[in-house]
């Protein structure tokens, strides 16, 4: 795997990592001989469809889930057994699971009150018998008011949960989190409960607690776009497994298998099976599949390949052009949306750089380097 | 609103509006004016007596005993039957998981004497405490234990019918309860998980009792009203007795009205009763109402 190429730190132990781990609910394998690394400092997003197996694998590597098989380690420490709460490793839920009957003070002081107070001396009042306890309460009252103002929720302390729109629960999530400096940091889709406008600030807040606080951020996410504007390293997942994991660029540019490059990309990308209409694009198309993304293909009067328009349909600065080859494969082009129009049922020549062009093996689907 | 649509408004409520004020609210007042009469039913008038009966009953020694053993009940069926009721439901909201099957056998068998009439139970409850054939006292002196008079000791028969109550409750209270727990957000108990909440108990504190804050303060409300209404098992098991010892407000009202037709006595009874009733269910829901649903 690429893991250790990029790694920031290298030599370093991983922060948290998962070796070879499987996951079986019953008869069903959900995550099989899963192994990712996860060094400090870094900034890795678990992307998948729904159903992948990347929540499963989150909680495994927060502790909520114990692995059928495989090791969890932490700095080369094996933590499979340890709870989450031993392995101080900091969740920030999708529905933020915040308490509703505490304040925003209690909710964030909650991590370390349970790990600092006794049952006994979370009491109400324990504070006023024992000096020690009022100490460690004081402390804590100090590191939640830090952590509060470093996510702009000191005006909002003493507001219970409820009181407070979504991008705000979503910060005292955050601070939940954040406030007893974990050894990693796991965001579980951490933006699907906000709005487009929202998102996009949310996405250089999150970007900016990563550089700010240099912890390892591991996000979980089904949105390709929060994966690719956030993520250091993107570790795609598909059916359980690691279909590839590299840094955003690589994933789009040269995607490790056929189900990678179709599930990443805004629009699914062109497959043309062996044959002449792949020959035609690149010499080797009569043997491998040839993948083109729609953004690449153009109309080009020298173009290799002849289509028939079926429909097109305007998207503002795009235009989104389906067509069908004799052979009967459906295409897709993405063109500019100035461009004008060919008329319905016309046929019109494409053409796509080499340099564009994704070769993969029509039986395995891994990926055959075919540029220059 | 036009005219049409607050017609068609007053037909829809209408009826019900009527029937609830001819059989509940004129009814009702009537008990209230009664309270101050010494009207016996079938007689051809009534002498008003001013607060007479409120005296009798908060002055005699049979009323304050009425009220002191319906006090006692409710003070012991209260607590255990919540209590209870929670515990039950906890301990099988745990076992669902691993043994379904049980666990729905175990709730049918906790809910049997909420669904079954409580006066039927009340004479399977004569046959297993009756002192020298029941089932509980062959047992018990099988055992060398001693067998108390469960229903004919004046110092024991308020608890047995309070031990009775209880067994009533219980199930209803718990089939609330597994209601109220089914509707934790699974995530919150992960996030406790997470925050270091791993024993059963901070996690029972953090998690589960705060959010079955309404869910508790129904069952409080409803059990409470239960409670103080207690008259079945009085009026089947002791009919109050022995010499007064089980007689609660309830039953001295039923006798007093329909067994001696003191209707303006059991008038004033009724309207103590439902006034402390209103009381005690308003204080419930504002004092506790504002701390149970956060918001």
């Amino acid at each position: 795997m690429s893991d250790i190429l990029h790694s920031p730190a290298k030599g370093d132990l991983p922060a948290l990592s998962l070796c070879d781990v499987s996951k079986r609910f019953g008869e069903t394998e959900v995550v099989s001989g899963f192994s990712l690394d996860l060094y400090a400092g870094e900034f890795v997003a678990l992307l998948g469809a729904s159903g992948s197996g990347k929540s499963t694998t989150l909680r495994m590597l927060a502790g909520l889930e114990r692995p059928t098989s495989g090791k969890v380690m932490m700095r080369g420490q094996d933590v499979t057994a340890l709870r989450p709460a031993a392995r101080n490793i900091a969740l920030m839920f999708q529905s933020y699971a915040l308490y509703p009957h505490l304040s925003v003070r209690q909710n964030i002081a909650t991590p370390l009150r349970q790990a600092q107070l006794s049952a006994a001396a979370r009491l109400p009042g324990a504070g006023l018998v024992s000096p020690r306890t009022r100490a460690t309460e004081a402390a804590i009252a100090g590191r939640t008011k830090e952590v509060a103002e470093m996510l702009r929720l000191g005006e909002l302390l003493d507001r219970k949960p409820g009181q407070l729109s979504g991008g705000q629960q979503q910060r005292v999530a955050l601070a939940r989190a954040l406030v007893r400096d974990p050894s990693a940091f796991l965001l579980d889709e951490p933006l699907s409960n906000l709005d487009t406008a929202l998102r996009n600030s949310t996405r250089e807040e999150i970007r900016e607690l990563h550089r700010s606080t240099g912890h390892a951020f591991l996000l979980v996410t089904h949105d390709q776009a929060d994966a690719l504007s956030m993520a250091d390293r993107i570790a795609v997942m598909i059916a359980g497994r690691i279909a590839q994991c590299a840094p955003a660029a690589e994933i789009y540019h040269r995607p490790a298998n056929r189900d990678v490059a179709r599930f990443i990309g805004a629009h699914r990308m062109n497959i043309l099976s062996p044959g002449a209409e792949a020959a035609a694009l690149h010499p080797h198309g009569a043997k491998i599949e040839i993948g083109v993304r729609p953004e690449a293909l153009r109309i080009d009067p020298e173009g290799a390949l002849t289509a028939t328009l079926t429909s097109a349909a305007f998207h503002g600065e795009e235009t989104l052009l389906h067509l069908r080859t004799p052979a009967g494969t459906a295409l897709l082009a993405v063109i500019d949306g100035t461009a004008s129009l060919p008329a319905k049922g016309t046929q019109i020549r494409l053409g796509a750089p080499a340099a564009r062009l994704h070769g993969f093996d029509a039986t395995t689907g891994q990926r055959v380097e075919i540029t220059p | 609103m036009t005219l049409r649509e607050s017609l068609s408004s007053l037909l829809l409520t209408g009826p019900a509006a009527l029937a609830l004020v001819l059989f509940i609210f004129l009814p009702v007042t009537v008990v209230f004016v009664l309270a101050f009469t010494d009207y016996q039913i079938g007689a051809s008038g009534a002498g008003w007596v001013g607060l007479d009966n409120f005296a009798q009953l908060f002055g005699s020694r049979l009323g304050r005993n009425a009220i002191f053993n319906t006090l006692t009940y409710v003070a012991i069926v209260i607590p255990a039957s919540v209590g209870l009721g929670l515990l039950v439901a906890l301990g099988l909201h745990g076992l669902a998981g691993s043994l379904p099957r049980i666990t729905n056998a175990l709730k049918a068998v906790y809910f049997l004497p909420v669904a079954a009439t409580l006066v039927a139970m009340a004479v399977s409850w004569q046959m297993l405490l009756h002192p020298s054939l029941g089932l509980v006292n062959t047992w018990a002196s099988a055992l060398g234990w001693p067998a108390p008079l469960w229903l004919s000791d004046r110092d024991l028969v308020l608890y047995t019918l309070a031990v009775i109550g209880i067994w009533q409750t219980v199930g209803y209270n718990m089939v609330l309860f597994l209601a109220g727990l089914a509707a934790i957000q699974p995530s919150l108990y992960d996030a406790a998980e997470v925050d270091g909440a791993t024993g059963g108990w901070s996690r029972f504190w953090l998690v589960t009792w705060p959010m079955l804050g309404p869910t508790t303060l129904f069952v409080l409300v409803v059990t409470a009203a239960n409670a103080f209404r207690v008259f079945e098992t009085v009026a089947t098991l002791t009919k109050g007795g022995p010499a007064f010892a089980s007689d609660t407000i309830v039953y001295a009202l039923y006798r007093e009205g329909f067994v001696y037709f003191k209707a303006g006595y059991a008038s004033a009874i009724t309207v103590v009763f439902f006034l402390a009733l209103l009381l005690l269910t308003a204080l419930q829901v504002w004092v506790i109402e504002r701390r149970v649903h956060y918001r």
